[in-house]
């Protein structure tokens, strides 16, 4: 029974990975419909589903791949031209087989009513021979150029040319394998290719073609000069530019190849959790070890025996500093892992909405830690449906304003020192930084003198604040906003930060900045009486140093004037019960301005004694961090300090006011 | 007596003392017992958590059972222990003022535990081990923290 389960196991998610590739694929497919290796690769993955669901006996599995693949034969055929609603059957065909997925990993045994989707199914397929036709001359007619374009240019055809010339002009090429031209994506020719980088002109080409063909005419045996060879030799174009162009002729053909299989193992996320804490032990050894040799250092300063210990601990160091990196590498997964389901979900959207919209994703091969990847999707949807929903506008409106009918979406990934910079960009209407402010004002959140002497940033900042969308304000103004405080809570609990771009007319930008790991983050460390806490330092604005009386108290509420803005003002010791009455004679105290919801906050601590990099580690037992505790880190000296988590602490205090 | 393993009708104990009671808890219970480290308070917690150690990287929060079993406090001297225990599949520290030894007695000198024979409340006491000069109570520490006081954290 074990081994069976673990069969299914390997199958469940050997499927949802094909699954989640399929989606993409058949989005890539809708756009590029000739792609052939596209169609067998789909074609392949949803018959592997139905033989590893045929041999584990999943029959609602079978029956439903079975057909789904009938149809994507007849697809790959060229029998059924793929419409969009033929599209739409078959994104839902997967859409249910996802559901049994699911209820074979629940083992609830229920059985989903496939009868609509599988009449759906077979309406397309049987629809086959009366829509084949049509199908078809589609089909051809999208096929007729190209024979005709080859015909013309026989002589310029690529098979030959490209051996012939690549043997004279790089000869030690010799045994390269030239690809053998797939139909589909017959290389573009030597002429047009050095057109296109601006290298010769066109009539320069129409000459020299000009004259192969006249060589042609007098010499009837084949060894025709090549169009680049005449180019290079009436001095059009230097050798150079031709052998660059022809690098890049072969280039599409290599496309066709199979990828080359990743060389990977899967293993168990908790082994890896496991020894990611066994390299945060190691480091917090490596830094007592440290403190302990730089005492040393100074106690016996000569003796060679401690000068060697520090060498090692040195080296120590080093290969501590390079594990812990390597350790973190293996939890990293790219960006694509979420990136992967967004072309289905724009393309639903902009179906259902009648809008054009493309959805460009770069830099997926970016990554990021695993934990960090679960977390970043949702706010990803949000601000993904809100570009294509309120950004990209009706397609008709598009084309007054002098836009391509088509919006585009760019979602990409790229790392920028120690953060993964992810950006929503998309070139719909922008945000209307004039209409905000008026509902700002309208909505009483700020004075219209306050407004006036915003910067657009801080009037932009008002769209994450909670509530602040409203239905009625859709229509006004773009509509953005809705959730957003959920994406603003959500980025800011991964310690990252968001920010907004944008142009009326041209398009916003949404810029997630996140930090490439969660298990280390940089910490303000403060205390309080006896008690030492960190502080994650993403949260922290500045830390001022006060005179007691200038803390004034309104309505009962300590508050502190930092540069014309009202700050309130919390004792830690208090938000805590720490008896705090040791220190309570300083005339100095410290406060750390504390940013949460968009709002100042002051903390008022004892002491402050710097920023470090800290390991997160859970308290075993404790369940939640409702107390306004994050987790625990160990400081150099092993002892432990926790690390207090300030949305907790003040959200509620932020409830008690409302 | 599932909260104590016995073999062939022997149990194997930890035994400790609190005040001027002595307790034990059954030795698979028990992983490990040491010397009194620097103790992290934790605000708003329960007020017999004594707070958060760590324990060769993992941080794990310590109970005092002085505070638990309303026994006044005292200062920890150099005998205070601090046994980590698995309470619950949770590791947690247990603060006691000394650990005696480990002990093997017989099952049938177990008795159940009379009413009235400590100030603590009975639940979490299994029985009492009576030897020839002493009396020891055992402990079912699984019973001490309640599954619902263990969020309380």
């Amino acid at each position: 029974m074990d081994e069976m389960d673990e069969i299914i196991s390997d199958f469940l998610i050997e499927t949802t990975e094909l699954i989640e590739e399929l989606s993409q694929k058949f989005v890539e497919l809708e756009s590029n419909r000739d792609n052939q290796a596209l169609v067998n690769d789909i074609f392949r993955s949803v018959h592997t589903i139905k033989g590893a669901s045929g041999f584990l006996g999943f029959t609602q599995m079978v029956q439903l791949t079975h057909i789904t693949e009938s149809v994507l034969k007849k697809i790959k055929d060229g029998d059924i031209f793929l419409a969009p609603n033929i599209m739409d059957v078959i994104l839902e065909s997967i859409d249910m087989v996802k559901v049994l997925l699911e209820h074979i990993k629940q083992k609830d045994e229920v059985e989903e009513d496939l009868t609509d989707i599988l009449g759906k199914l077979q309406g397309v397929y049987d629809g086959a021979g009366a829509s084949g036709e049509g199908a078809k001359s589609a089909k051809q007619a999208s096929a007729t150029p190209e024979p005709s374009v080859k015909d013309d240019n026989e002589e310029l055809n690529t098979e030959i040319d490209l051996e012939d010339l690549q043997s004279r002009f790089a000869p030690k090429d010799e045994d390269h394998d030239s690809q053998e031209p797939s139909e589909e994506s017959s290389p573009k020719h030597v002429g047009e290719l050095l057109v296109e980088d601006g290298k010769v002109s066109e009539d320069d080409v129409e000459d020299a073609l000009t004259i192969q063909s006249m060589i042609k005419e007098s010499i009837d045996t084949g060894d025709v000069p090549k169009v680049g060879e005449i180019l290079t030799a009436t001095d059009k174009a230097s050798r150079e530019d031709v052998k660059k162009v022809l690098a890049k002729q072969t280039a599409p053909a290599d496309k066709g190849q199979p990828q080359q299989v990743e060389q990977t193992i899967r293993v168990d996320v908790e082994r890896l959790d496991n020894v990611l804490n066994l390299v945060g032990e190691l480091v917090l050894a490596r830094n007592r070890l440290m403190k302990l040799v730089a005492n040393l250092e100074i106690k016996y300063a000569d003796t060679a025996d401690v000068s060697h210990l520090s060498e090692l601990t040195a080296f120590i160091n080093l290969i501590t500093t390079d594990l812990q990196l390597a350790v973190m590498k293996t939890r990293m997964q790219p960006v694509k892992k979420v990136f992967n389901k967004f072309p289905r979900m724009v393309r639903d959207l902009a179906r259902t909405m009648k809008k054009e919209v493309e959805l460009r994703l770069v830099g997926e091969e970016t990554e990021l830690d695993k934990s960090i990847i679960e977390e970043v999707g949702d706010p990803l949807v949000h601000l993904i449906r809100n570009a294509a929903d309120h950004g990209i506008e009706l397609p008709d409106v598009r084309e007054d304003a002098g836009k391509p009918r088509y919006g585009t979406v760019i979602l990409s990934a790229y790392q920028e020192g120690n953060n993964i910079v992810l950006s929503i960009e998309d070139d719909g209407k922008g945000i209307d930084v004039d209409k905000l402010k008026e509902k700002i004002i309208e909505r009483e959140l700020a004075s219209h003198d306050e407004v006036e002497r915003m910067s657009n940033k801080e009037v932009l900042d008002y769209i994450f604040l909670p509530g602040f969308s409203m239905a009625k304000q859709v229509t006004d103004v773009s509509g953005r906003g809705v959730g957003m405080d959920v994406v603003k809570t959500n980025i800011t609990k991964l310690n990252g930060a968001i920010s907004i771009e944008t142009e009326v007319g041209r398009g916003t930008r949404f810029l997630l900045r996140l930090p490439l790991t969660l298990a280390i983050i940089q910490a303000l460390m403060v205390g309080v009486a006896n008690e030492v806490f960190a502080v994650p330092l993403s949260s922290v604005v500045e830390t001022v140093r006060l005179d007691k009386k200038d803390i004034k108290t309104i309505r009962g509420q300590e508050t502190v004037f930092l540069r014309d803005e009202v700050v309130p003002v919390y004792r830690l010791a208090n938000k805590f019960y720490i008896d705090s009455s040791s220190s309570n004679g300083t005339e100095k105290v410290y406060m750390v301005v504390i940013v949460v919801n968009e709002k100042k906050f002051g903390m008022m601590v004892d002491k402050l004694y710097g920023q470090e990099e800290v390991v997160i580690k859970s308290i075993e037992g404790f369940a939640n961090s409702s107390d306004g505790i994050a987790g625990a880190t160990i400081t150099g000296d092993g002892k432990v300090v926790l690390i207090i988590d300030p949305t907790v602490i003040f959200s509620a205090t932020l409830q008690g006011h409302k | 007596m599932e909260a104590f393993t016995a073999t062939e009708g022997v149990l194997q104990l930890v035994t400790f003392t609190l005040g001027s009671e002595e307790y034990a808890v059954d030795i698979l219970k028990v992983q490990e017992i040491n010397r009194m480290t620097v103790i992290t308070m934790v605000p708003n917690s329960p007020p017999y958590v004594e707070g958060v150690i760590n324990l060769r990287g993992k941080v794990i929060p310590v109970i005092n059972l002085r505070k638990k079993f309303g026994i006044a406090e005292i200062e920890n001297d150099t005998d205070a222990r601090i046994m980590i225990v698995d309470i619950n599949g949770i590791t947690m520290g247990m603060v006691v003022d000394s650990v005696s030894e480990v002990l093997r007695v017989s099952a049938s000198i177990v008795e159940a535990t009379p009413p009235m024979a400590t100030d603590i409340s009975t639940e979490f006491i299994n029985g009492i081990a009576k030897l020839a000069d002493r009396l020891i109570i055992l402990l079912d520490i699984d019973k001490l923290i309640e599954q619902g006081e263990m969020s309380v954290f």
